[in-house]
């Protein structure tokens, strides 16, 4: 299981990287794990505007359902379109060619408080407590 | 409930599988993806870690008629070293669960039940036998149970094991493997030829690897692959398309049960006027329509889909749900299914959704005719 530290996380399991073209989304590694064998990507609305927390778009698996959403607020100002035909490309390369969505962030200066590498490895490492 | 792990944890383990909680057990529910696990069982073979089922045995001078009494097959006229699918009802004609029947003789009947109906069906069955002539044997964290599934199946195990093979679909027999003795069934929950073997815990890993080892296209595959070669199959899994309010007939399992005797439930099927039946459908649309989702047909609600999924193999969603019979819906007809506040475009299918490659059955060998 990888985890970039070019990356920033979300308790959700959305990485973002900031680029000059704006903020890239996708689902992490130990995300696209969990739910298996992606097979369909509704690709998310070119143009809308979404706030801090709010659905972009949501994937199914062979076993589940699997939401993403916005680690900040921002517009969609790009899509993955790859992702229609070749849903696997979330599996296969969830930080590169499995990328989902980029943002323009609303305020691009912003700090928002996310998980590095480090602390978003530990988060997926957390056992459920036994019962 | 305390979790329970498979005897071949530690393999899985070091081959880096995934794991998941199912009815109290960890095990496998994925070892590569599910793609190329389920492309494996039907053009080469997969391997699957079955060891949550539950083994139960009866023995004593009644033990098949006792087990006659308790499901809807005829045990009796079982030959030795047959076995056959079967359902254990309620007297309301509800299924407890289904499972296999295997014979070894009229005096012992061992019974493969669901993991996530083991404890209640031991307590039923203890209740219900009704025999001091009859007791029952627990296999409960005892044993390792395998499936080697897929056209190659019968190749691979005869690589690996000596004595006799079964030929037929649900016989059994006696086999050493690996140094261990197993139970080898011709069964499965694929569609695909192939096995169920049963042996001692201690001997499973041993097993596995032996079976991996013969190079001979067999992939380890987990519950996920599992779970979609059954659905394509069209074959029910207790606890989503079964349950103890559903019976054999709403089910379309009528074919599992023999008429030719008295058994626990049967009073009940004889006077039930079934208002629901199952049946398979296909997505037409881009979505997965799960357990719970409703079927619509020209905008009346008309169902209740219990089981879905998406086959690579099929390139489609697929699923299985129960359609009321007032409804007169036909195999073919369009239906929309809510998903999510949307409705999908679907399609009401014929089960099973590809022809079964399993063997021919010993019924129709040795001259018997399926009731």
């Amino acid at each position: 299981m990888s985890f970039p530290g070019d990356v920033k996380y979300t308790e959700t399991h959305e990485w973002m990287r900031r680029e000059e073209s704006g903020v890239t989304v996708g689902l992490t590694d130990y995300a696209q794990g969990e739910l298996t064998d992606i097979v369909f990507v509704e690709l998310p609305e070119l143009n809308r505007h979404v706030d801090e927390g709010e659905e972009i778009t949501s994937l199914e698996s062979v076993k589940a359902v699997g939401y993403v959403y916005a680690p900040l607020a921002g517009t969609i100002v790009a899509v993955n379109e790859k992702l229609s035909k070749q849903p696997e490309l979330v599996n296969q390369d969830p930080y590169g060619e499995g990328w989902i969505a980029r943002l323009q962030p609303d305020e691009p200066e912003e700090t928002v408080d996310l998980l590095d590498a480090v602390g978003y490895r530990l988060k997926t490492e957390e056992k459920p407590e036994e019962p | 409930m305390a979790r329970r792990e498979s005897p071949l944890a530690p393999v899985h383990a070091a081959a880096g599988a995934k794991l998941v909680e199912f009815a109290g057990w960890r095990l496998p529910l994925q070892f590569s993806s599910i793609a190329e696990e389920t492309k494996a069982c039907r053009t080469t073979a997969a391997l699957f870690d079955i060891s949550h089922m539950g083994v139960l045995v009866l023995r004593g001078e009644d033990a098949a008629r006792a087990a006659r009494r308790m499901l809807t097959k005829d045990v009796t006229a079982i030959p030795d070293g047959c076995g056959a699918y079967a359902l254990l009802c309620n007297d309301a004609g509800g299924i407890l669960d289904d499972l296999i029947v295997m014979v070894e003789s009229q005096t012992a009947v061992g019974l493969v039940v669901n993991a996530v109906n083991h404890e209640k069906d031991a307590a039923w069955l203890r209740q219900h036998l009704g025999s001091r002539d009859v007791g029952m044997d627990d296999g409960r964290g005892r044993g390792f149970a395998v499936a080697v599934q897929g056209p190659r199946a019968e190749e691979i195990l005869r690589a690996v094991a000596s004595g006799l093979i079964p030929e037929h679909f649900a016989a059994w027999a006696h086999l050493e493997v690996a140094g261990a003795k197993v139970v080898a069934s011709r069964t499965g929950y694929t569609g695909e030829d192939g096995f169920e073997l049963f042996g001692e815990a201690a001997d499973g890993p041993a097993v596995w690897r032996a079976l991996l080892d013969t190079g001979l296209g067999l992939a380890p595959a987990g519950l996920a692959a599992r779970d979609v070669l059954r659905q394509e199959m069209g074959y029910p899994l207790w606890g989503q398309d079964l349950d103890e309010t559903t019976t054999p007939l709403d089910a379309g399992l009528r074919w599992a049960v023999d008429w030719t005797g008295e058994f626990v439930g049967r009073q009940a099927l004889e006077r039930a006027r079934p208002t629901r039946r199952r049946v398979g459908f296909g997505i037409e649309d881009v979505g997965v329509a799960r357990m719970g989702a409703t079927i619509y047909r020209a905008g009346e609600a008309i169902g209740r889909v219990t089981s879905g999924t998406y086959s690579h193999h099929l390139s489609a969603a697929i699923g299985q749900g129960y359609v009321d019979l007032s409804a007169k819906a036909e195999v073919g007809d369009a239906v929309e299914i809510e998903v999510r506040g949307k409705r999908l475009k679907a399609r009401l299918a014929k089960l099973p959704m590809l022809p079964a490659r399993t063997q021919l059955g010993w019924t129709k060998v040795k001259g018997k005719t399926q009731p």
